[in-house]
């Protein structure tokens, strides 16, 4: 998915770049009404590329680093046993969107976000050896990335748009428990369907600043402020 | 998260947000726009004549095209209001004068029937080549085009530009 979804974020940049650029074909002259490589009015036909980056702080279900894991630790066999605690973490990182406005309204975008995470409480280890189980309480953190290929809508009021955007993303947990092997931490991989609606404010035609607030379908949470360059003046948006 | 893992992961990153900083510059200096009262675009400054419509910025040069049997207008427009504006080229005027002054009605070709109004969204800017029928009778000098009516909303008020036919025969 994490790569389908880097290909997918290639081909938007891929059909920004291509919609500036010519098919080969034979022109006798650029006149409407003889052989061309252009078609009258191609340059109102609605095509816009998008590119915004920013910082998003999320908040999303954070399950158990691993259930029951075995390990050899200072030549002893242990067994661990890891009970979260609170399976909800938080994490605030950076956020980048490619975009690819199809019609005056519809656009398509690709985002990422990715952040550490930063509270993840910690997690009630029962480690087992030579029959003799411990209990103590191990700090959790880790990496989360999020990729979501989501269909948006947009309008333009002025200065400012709204627009509401939807679709199915991933998200990536790379845990980390302090003081266990690298072994407890496995990392996770969620699909989950996502619905957030977007507010700008159009500092220039080609300049936005945008705040964003997602609902996840696993009752994940993100809210994202970006900065937005855009290739055609308002995205040629209504 | 191994190390293999989160190498890739800043490889990628690194990638990416450079990609993202190249581009986030390029269109912030709003290279694609059109900027007001500047009759130019990121391609070329605007040939010919002038002429500032209620909404669009309209530039009218007229030449000959080898290959193109008529004389050739090529229309640049920028639409400088903040929102869509109707601009219809088949409602330009064109009249060829010729070195003896006498004046001739010209039709635009359009054997395909492309030709129609266009809704151009604000700061979008393009331009369009139309040639029309050749004038009868002595050689053209000079190509002058009313484009007051251009603009659908505008008051359609008679607005000539002339100018010289480059390559006049």
């Amino acid at each position: 998915m994490m790569r389908a979804t880097l290909v997918i974020a290639a081909s938007l940049a891929a059909s920004a770049t291509a919609h500036a650029g010519h098919h080969h074909c034979h022109a006798v002259a650029n006149v409407v009404g003889y052989p061309r490589c252009t078609r009258f009015g191609d340059w109102a036909r609605p095509m816009s590329a998008t590119f915004e980056v920013g910082a998003s702080s999320l908040r999303f279900p954070m399950p158990s680093p691993a259930a029951s894991v075995a390990a050899v630790r200072d030549g002893v066999a242990t067994t661990y046993q890891l009970h979260a605690a609170d399976p909800v973490a938080t994490g605030t990182g950076f956020e980048l969107r490619a975009g690819l406005a199809f019609s005056r309204t519809w656009y398509v975008v690709n985002q990422w976000e990715f952040a550490p995470v930063t509270g993840s409480a910690p997690v009630r280890v029962d480690a087992t050896a030579r029959g003799a189980t411990t209990t103590s309480d191990a700090a959790t953190g880790g990496f989360v990335v999020q990729s979501a290929l989501l269909v948006g809508m947009h309008r333009r009021f002025g200065a400012w748009s709204i627009a509401a955007e939807a679709g199915p993303g991933v998200r990536d947990l790379y845990p980390i428990v302090d003081g266990l092997p690298d072994s407890t931490a496995i990392p996770r991989q969620i699909g989950y369907v996502a619905v957030q609606p977007k507010l700008d404010y159009w500092l220039s035609p080609s300049l936005s600043i945008g705040l964003g607030a997602s609902l996840a379908s696993d009752s994940g949470f993100g809210a994202g402020l970006v900065v937005g360059a855009h290739l055609m003046p308002y995205d040629m948006s209504r | 998260m191994s190390s293999r893992a989160a190498g890739a992961a800043r490889r990628i990153l690194h990638d990416v947000t450079r990609t993202w900083w190249l581009l986030l510059v390029a269109a912030a200096g709003g290279c694609n726009e059109y900027h007001a009262g500047s009759f130019t675009s990121i391609r070329d400054r605007w040939p010919g004549e002038r002429v500032a419509l209620p909404c669009f910025d309209v530039a009218v040069a007229a030449h000959r095209e080898p290959g193109v049997d008529g004389p050739v207008v090529r229309y640049s427009f920028g639409n400088r209001c903040e929102h869509d504006a109707t601009l219809d080229l088949a409602a330009a005027h064109v009249v060829a004068r010729d070195v003896d002054g006498r004046e001739q009605a010209l039709d635009v070709v359009d054997p395909g029937g492309e030709l129609h109004a266009v809704a151009v969204p604000a700061r979008v800017w393009g331009s369009e080549q139309l040639s029309y029928a050749p004038a009868r009778g002595a050689a053209v000098a000079q190509l002058c085009v009313d484009v007051g009516a251009l603009e659908r909303a505008g008051d359609a008020a008679p607005r000539w530009l002339c100018s010289a036919l480059e390559g006049a025969r």
